[in-house]
């Protein structure tokens, strides 16, 4: 949302609201100061060592949730997300069409990237869950039927608005 | 660093290191569970299925590329491979192993079968020796059966 936000408030003037974000850099000297300080402060504090310390934690709480019972893939995730941040911000901004619609495309975009890229991947972990509950006597058939949906959850899609159509 | 990298190599370690790995503590257990007379056919299989994880996904791959990616029929498609796989690959070789168990009860054999439990002792004992043959047994099962069932 923030990286389209420009683009979205562009529909403003058809609704008779003036919007327009001006161009170029930011005039008054103090502010522009402070936009320079605070992203270095998200580039340098934030992204590049906060981000990198909580997903540590996060890589702990993995391990604490196995002590607790619990599964550590979510903690994993987490940690994951937090050290990719500058990667998905670069992909999120790739994707940014620059045009009033730019909004919906980065997140059909985003959909897509979801469904192409990651969930071939986690069926992939969710056929080592499946294992893992057979062995332990565990409901073990919903990973895998979860597995077989995650290969195809673009044809799921068609069916939907086949079905609605 | 990308959250896809991090998701692949996530899921390659877990597949074809962590599982494999596993597949040796698993038939370990089953061993175990073996000789004390409980249940022990989860842990067995559980190794089996450890050994051939990537093998696992690429048939569910196979079931589910059967369309167009795009194909609503696709969902339907996959479910019906599956089906027929189920009914027309893995019933027949059931059938077979049925069929044999049949034979050994019929001729009388279950009296000595791994269910006694002076055997199933020695059993247990011979197959704690045999641990890491069975396991590479299972492999190379497993590798033979890369190419598929035909």
């Amino acid at each position: 949302m923030f990286l389209t936000l420009p683009r979205l408030l562009s529909w403003f003037p058809s609704f008779g609201v003036p919007a327009d974000v001006p161009g170029g850099g930011i005039g008054i000297g103090w502010m522009r100061s402070f936009a320079n300080d605070a992203a270095t402060f998200v580039t340098g504090f934030v992204v590049n060592r906060l981000a990198v310390v909580v997903a540590a934690f996060f890589v702990l709480r993995a391990v604490l949730d196995v002590a607790d019972g619990s599964s550590p893939l979510a903690s994993i995730l987490a940690a994951m997300f937090l050290l990719s941040v500058p990667a998905t911000a670069a992909l999120l901004r790739g994707w940014n069409n620059l045009t009033p619609n730019a909004t919906a495309d980065v997140l059909a975009s985003l959909w897509t990237y979801v469904v192409s890229k990651i969930m071939p991947m986690a069926a992939g972990l969710a056929v080592v869950g499946a294992i893992w509950n057979f062995w332990q006597n565990r409901p073990w058939m919903r990973l895998v039927g979860c597995a077989a949906g995650f290969l195809t959850v673009a044809a799921l899609w068609q069916l939907i608005t086949r079905m609605v159509a | 660093m990308s959250f896809e990298n991090g998701i692949l190599n996530l899921t390659n370690w877990l597949g074809n290191v962590i599982m494999p790995t596993m597949a040796g503590l698993l038939f370990a257990v089953a061993i175990v569970r073996y000789a004390k007379g409980y249940p022990w056919n989860y842990s067995m299989w559980a190794a089996v299925a450890a050994l051939c994880v990537s093998g696992l996904l690429r048939a569910l791959e196979t079931f589910a590329s059967q369309a167009a990616w795009n194909d609503p029929d696709l969902i339907w498609i996959t479910l019906l491979q599956l089906v027929n796989w189920v009914c027309n690959v893995f019933l027949p070789i059931y059938a077979a192993a049925e069929v044999v168990l049949g034979a050994v009860h019929y001729a009388g054999l279950g009296r000595i079968m791994p269910g006694s439990a002076w055997l199933r002792h020695f059993t247990a004992a011979a197959l704690c020796l045999l641990a890491s043959g069975i396991i590479r047994l299972a492999e190379f099962f497993v590798l033979r059966g890369t190419g598929g069932v035909s």
